[in-house]
């Protein structure tokens, strides 16, 4: 084999070993959840890509959504807001604390397990990822 | 998951659309499955470009009516080729070097796949405006410029040139929805279709062995930068296939064929309707190719072929921007005049701590590496459109943001991508193989030589 094939050829090989061993566990592959963010490097797609499927139905075309990031910092909320509009297409969504005189009817709110309970508001689901509220009118 | 084979089964008709340029009989030159890949290339340029001369008529969008203007584009352009004689087909290859390339590339695409099944490699973009903007589209059956001009598309970059959003949006008409896996999946598809059709065109640039092991190189590089750096169902995918592929047709030797140089032009087109920096990319391939013909008269023909379908088709989009007020250019990009070149060092910094993070730095240190051993029999023209892609991005990280620190590690692995696999193409390098050939003398003396047509000038 010629040097000129040889070198890329290694070099190939290097970069296609170092990809395998950064691959996910096997046994993390077979989940029935099919979720194409749930391992990828932001920390808010996966969970919000699993938030927004589970609440899509509840969830009405028009409704006034908010979204809350959990870590307490607005610009992650406004990403936040920013991905949950691209899954909830025809939804109003908008970050926490949103423009005053905005009223949401519904409450994501990203990771924050144990968090208060948001006053008057019923919870329509939480899941490892966060939780879907309605809130009172 | 039945969505997901719907809507991805819409990458059918892009070969189908290609189809009739592709089969002329110039084109035989190449091998069936990467005649396949270059008229699903072409195919999904001219069905983009369809779709933007399409919303500058008012015309709303039917999946049938595109995919039969296209074909009607197809065939015109086929007409162009007219006269050119039949090509001899490049053989298939034989043993050894190439068949371990072929199981690196594909064990690169299978880990592509793998990473993309299991969620670890979608793009944020892909959630924050590639996915709205061609569901808006679809919607509309246009493109949507009130959508583009108005609030809502604030931070999607309205003036992103069109080929992925309109190629989404034309599989979400197809198959009713638009599934966020199934556009993820275009990632290893589009390695998959690049792992298929670049040994066969770099086989007229390099021995066999050679370009089946650059080849295996490039998509073993773009697999790790795209799995690690979150790039699957962008538009980087699809920028790479068109940068490499076009750029690959005109390695081979010189003069460069005609044919060759209409499909270069066309990928280069889709190259820069894909993505704002294959601007610099294209102008400097098309210079480039164009300054190593051999004679005047096919140095201007060269450079009017590559450069001719990105102005009408960047041109198009451009003018559809402007006439509905939706954007104007390319002008969030900033002024040149008010670069901060004081933070020279800085972006310097944060462009190696971000490919430091790309997996160590491996795919694009391996690459240059390679490069480095291989001194000083490189291809120049990989290496000039690596040094206009890196100048460009270089500066456009200078233009006056208030901290690039944060844009810089989300993007500079990504959009750096091409010229780790562009380091890689100058590697494939055979100077017997620059001089070109007429068709029966290459089938009796260098079976595996790309020929030109027989009627090409200067022979």
């Amino acid at each position: 084999m010629k040097r000129a094939a040889l070198l890329p050829l290694a070099a190939s090989a290097l970069l296609v070993a170092a990809a395998a061993l950064r691959l996910p566990r096997p046994y993390s592959l077979l989940s029935a959840e099919t979720n194409p963010f749930r391992r990828t490097l932001s920390p808010f797609d996966g969970r919000l890509y699993a938030l927004a499927r589970a609440a899509a139905p509840s969830i009405p075309v028009g409704a006034r959504v908010a979204v809350e990031s959990g870590s307490g910092r607005a610009g992650d909320s406004i990403y936040c807001a920013m991905v949950a509009r691209s899954l909830l297409p025809g939804r109003d969504v908008r970050a926490v604390p949103a423009a005053p005189g905005w009223k949401p009817e519904f409450l994501i709110r990203v990771g924050a397990r144990g968090a208060a309970r948001p006053p008057e508001a019923r919870p329509i689901f939480r899941l490892a990822e966060g939780d879907v509220w309605k809130l009172a009118s | 998951m039945s969505a997901s084979v719907v809507w991805l089964s819409a990458i059918l008709a892009l070969p189908v659309v290609g189809g009739p340029l592709l089969s002329h009989r110039a084109c035989r030159v190449f091998p069936a499955l990467c005649r396949v890949v270059l008229a699903g290339a072409v195919g999904g340029f001219l069905l983009s470009f369809t779709m933007t001369l399409a919303s500058l008529a008012h015309l709303r969008w039917n999946a049938s009516a595109l995919v039969f203007a296209s074909l009607l584009l197809s065939a015109a352009l086929r007409r162009a080729l007219r006269g050119e004689a039949a090509g001899v087909e490049i053989l298939p290859p034989t043993a050894g070097a190439e068949t371990a390339s072929g199981a690196f590339a594909a064990a690169a695409v299978a880990i592509a796949f793998v990473s993309t099944i299991a969620g670890a490699a979608a793009s944020p973009d892909l959630l924050l405006f590639w996915g709205p903007k061609a569901s808006a589209f679809a919607a509309a059956r246009t493109i949507d410029t009130a959508f583009l001009a108005g609030p809502a598309a604030a931070w999607m970059h309205p003036y992103y040139p069109p080929l992925a959003t309109s190629l989404y949006a034309f599989a979400t008409l197809w198959a009713g929805s638009f599934p966020w896996t199934a556009a993820a999946l275009t990632l290893p598809i589009l390695l998959a279709s690049l792992a298929a059709a670049l040994p066969p065109l770099l086989r007229s640039a390099a021995g066999p062995g050679t370009a089946a092991a650059v080849s295996a190189l490039v998509v073993s590089a773009l697999a790790l930068i795209a799995t690690e750096a979150d790039a699957a169902g962008n538009a980087d995918a699809l920028l790479w296939l068109y940068e490499i592929l076009g750029l690959a047709l005109l390695l081979g030797p010189r003069p460069t064929p005609r044919v060759a140089l209409h499909l270069a032009g066309l990928l280069l087109a889709g190259a820069a309707t894909t993505k704002v920096e294959a601007l610099p990319f294209v102008l400097a391939v098309a210079f480039g190719s164009a300054a190593g013909q051999p004679i005047r008269s096919g140095r201007i023909r060269a450079f009017a072929t590559l450069i001719a379908p990105t102005v009408l088709a960047l041109g198009s989009w451009l003018v559809l921007g402007r006439l509905h007020h939706a954007f104007s250019g390319y002008g969030e990009y900033g002024n040149l005049l008010e670069l901060r070149l004081d933070r020279t060092g800085l972006v310097l910094r944060e462009v190696g701590k971000a490919l430091g993070e790309c997996a160590g730095g491996l795919p694009f240190l391996v690459p240059a590496a390679v490069v480095i051993f291989c001194l000083p029999r490189l291809r120049h023209l990989p290496l000039l459109a690596a040094g206009a892609l890196a100048l460009f991005l270089g500066t456009t990280y200078l233009l006056p943001v208030s901290d690039p620190s944060l844009w810089i590690e989300w993007s500079a692995a990504r959009t750096l991508a091409p010229v780790a696999a562009l380091l890689a193409l100058s590697v494939a390098d055979d100077r017997r193989r620059r001089r070109p050939k007429i068709a029966a003398a290459a089938r009796s003396e260098a079976p595996d030589i790309a020929a030109p047509s027989r009627n090409e000038p200067g022979e």
